[in-house]
């Protein structure tokens, strides 16, 4: 009996062992290759922290860039000017004007990833956007507010739904056709899990992201 | 040394049990290695299948279901779209280029996909990898058709052999479309893709060959021969799907958007990495179950090798006294049954990685043709080594259990043995 009670002991101490293991390499190649970095500098260059705000032009409105229209409230979802009201909306907000100060700073700034290019482990490029999912009540984020990532080594995606912070050289990208509309591109060279302020909120995503496969 | 040189004499002497339990690790531990193989290849696989499309659009349905019967084949689609609203997309201004999708029919169980020249231009797998030829070209005449690697060497055919589409995607069909025959002008390089298991011919084509299907069925005295088809007006009025390609990568949301908000036809465009994350998520929780039982495996390996070092101590209480007769320490018999269960352990991950690379050197041609995913002969990941390692730690403390019992007995029996 007392052997069995020890062996029980034993395996139970082996369990407990496994998840660590775990935990331990996924912190481990979340942060693989990457020198680790101060909070205001990267390779000599200062590191701006980034709202999302601040990559829209200063008079970026919906009236700066619809003109004056009638008020969308008065307007029913099926209304044949609603759609017109719809169409041109998102053809303003496909090609919303940048800030282009912006273009070759530094900048850490949080968001999802939507991604585009990988090889089922890694994601290579993908989408930076500030918040997370195909909300299909409104539409997507003008495109200012939508940043295309190249990351070279590639980073893992478990959850679409967390948050990460990337830091990396910001650029503006003018795609030559009839539009000329621009957008921001960046190139990663850090990226970190993002962690929520709140402490509560914190031991939540860390419970989820126990429960998510180390691959 | 010594000690090593002990345990491995004493393993040699009981070596049918012992070698019982090298097997029961070895297949044990084959089952975690393999697991975890299959999982990160078939993701691999999955991932390098398509690459460099902004969107799918499809009739609307479910992301991962368009996904799946568009790319990979799998599954059907629930409707077609219309010849006009795909032209209306692609004459978006957003837009860079689209290859229509056409689906539906077979031939010998691989799958016809109807499409355009814009298919070898744009289609790529991997890292951006374009199509290649490893013979001929693409199609140009009507009864054309450009055949993927698997087909054409399951199939044996070559440049010039005659190929008969059938009616559905059986493995057999008893509809086909008999009266008008393909010629192979092209095969394609492999590409450990889908595109390796499927025919690809046009749309017209696939217009041509359904011409006195109308009713659903080719009705008897209204046959429309080759040639009389290839006069007729082809122009396909419904595609499966379609590929597109944007201009500026940020307006793809907003393409999207537009697409499904069509009002006129309901659409649904996807992006590709999306519905591929969204399909790992929901894969992830079988994926997760397996894991757990191939470790439960592992766990029952290493408790059949307790079961059997626990009961040899019994007999083997006199070789135990003996040694310490001659000099050994209580603590180094501890030290001998640790370093047999240890020894037992090693040598059956080794003996489990043997297996697995044999078994996937069995499996690789079956799972290959089967499920189209190809899983290399790699060496090991580092994740994989470090599940190695957690199995030996796990064995090695294992034999602290009968190292203990017999560190009991040495101490308390001495050289009186009452069994």
């Amino acid at each position: 009996m007392k052997v069995l009670i020890r062996t029980l002991f034993l395996w139970l101490a082996v369990f407990c062992f496994i998840p660590v293991v775990q935990a331990e390499e996924t912190q481990a190649t979340d942060q693989k290759s990457e020198p680790k970095t101060e909070q205001e500098a990267f390779n000599g260059e200062v590191v701006n922290e980034l709202d999302w705000e601040e990559l829209m032009p200063k008079n970026f409105t919906l009236e700066s860039i619809l003109g004056d229209l009638d008020s969308p409230d008065t307007l029913d979802d099926l209304d044949p000017a609603a759609t017109q009201y719809m169409d041109q909306l998102m053809a303003a907000l496909a090609s919303a004007p940048v800030v282009p100060e912006m273009g070759g700073k530094m900048v850490k700034i949080p968001g999802f990833v939507v991604p585009v290019q990988g090889d089922g482990i890694n994601v290579t490029e993908f989408f930076l956007v500030p918040y997370f999912g195909a909300c299909i009540h409104v539409p997507p984020p003008p495109s200012n507010q939508i940043i295309y990532v190249r990351f070279e080594p590639g980073t893992k995606v478990e959850n679409l739904y967390d948050a990460i912070w990337v830091t990396g050289k910001l650029a503006i990208e003018t795609t030559a056709h009839e539009l000329a509309s621009s957008g921001y591109s960046l190139e990663a060279f850090v990226i970190e899990p993002y962690e929520m302020e709140y402490e509560d909120e914190a031991a939540e995503t860390e419970a989820g992201a126990e429960g998510t496969p180390a691959q | 040394m010594i000690l090593l040189r002990l345990t491995a004499r004493s393993l040699w002497h009981r070596r049918t049990t012992a070698l019982l339990t090298l097997l029961t690790i070895g297949v044990s531990v084959m089952l975690l290695l393999g697991v975890e193989k299959v999982r990160t290849e078939t993701r691999t696989s999955f991932a390098n299948t398509l690459s460099g499309t902004d969107l799918i659009v499809g009739a609307r349905s479910g992301q991962i279901q368009l996904l799946l019967y568009s790319i990979f084949r799998m599954g059907d689609a629930t409707s077609n779209i219309s010849w006009q609203s795909y032209q209306l997309v692609a004459k978006h201004r957003q837009v860079a280029w689209t290859v229509p999708i056409s689906l539906g029919d077979s031939h010998k169980g691989y799958r016809v996909l109807g499409t355009n020249q814009d298919y070898f231009k744009h289609y790529k797998y991997g890292n951006r990898i374009p199509l290649s030829f490893e013979q001929g070209r693409q199609f140009d005449a009507l009864y054309d058709v450009v055949l993927g690697a698997d087909v054409a060497e399951k199939l044996g055919y070559k440049l010039g052999s005659k190929v008969v589409v059938a009616h559905g995607i059986g493995n057999a069909s008893f509809s086909k479309h008999e009266d008008k025959p393909f010629t192979v002008v092209g095969i394609l390089e492999r590409t450990g893709t889908p595109v390796d298991q499927t025919l690809h011919l046009s749309l017209e084509a696939l217009e041509a060959i359904h011409i006195d299907w109308k009713a659903g069925v080719r009705i008897p005295g209204t046959n429309v021969s080759a040639e009389e088809a290839a006069k007729m007006q082809l122009q396909p009025k419904q595609i499966t799907a379609f590929l597109v390609g944007v201009k500026s990568k940020v307006a793809t949301f907003h393409l999207q958007r537009s697409i499904n908000n069509y009002r006129k036809e309901p659409m649904l465009a996807i992006l590709p990495g999306v519905a591929l994350q969204q399909l790992w998520d929901m894969v992830g929780i079988a994926e997760k179950a397996l894991m757990l039982v191939s470790a439960l495996v592992v766990v029952a390996g290493l408790v059949g090798m307790l079961t059997v070092i626990l009961t040899s101590l019994n007999e083997r209480r006199r070789e135990l006294a003996i040694l310490r007769s001659v000099g050994a320490r209580a603590w180094q018999i501890l030290l001998l049954l640790t370093l047999e269960s240890a020894l037992l352990t090693l040598l059956g991950v080794g003996f489990g990685i043997l297996l697995l690379y044999l078994g996937i050197l069995l499996a690789q041609p079956v799972l290959a043709s089967q499920i189209g995913v190809f899983i290399p002969l790699s060496a090991l990941t580092f994740y994989q080594w470090q599940l190695l390692g957690v199995v030996v730690v796990c064995g090695t403390l294992t034999g602290l259990i009968p190292g203990y019992r017999a560190y009991r007995y040495s101490v308390a029996d001495g050289m009186t043995i009452r069994v």
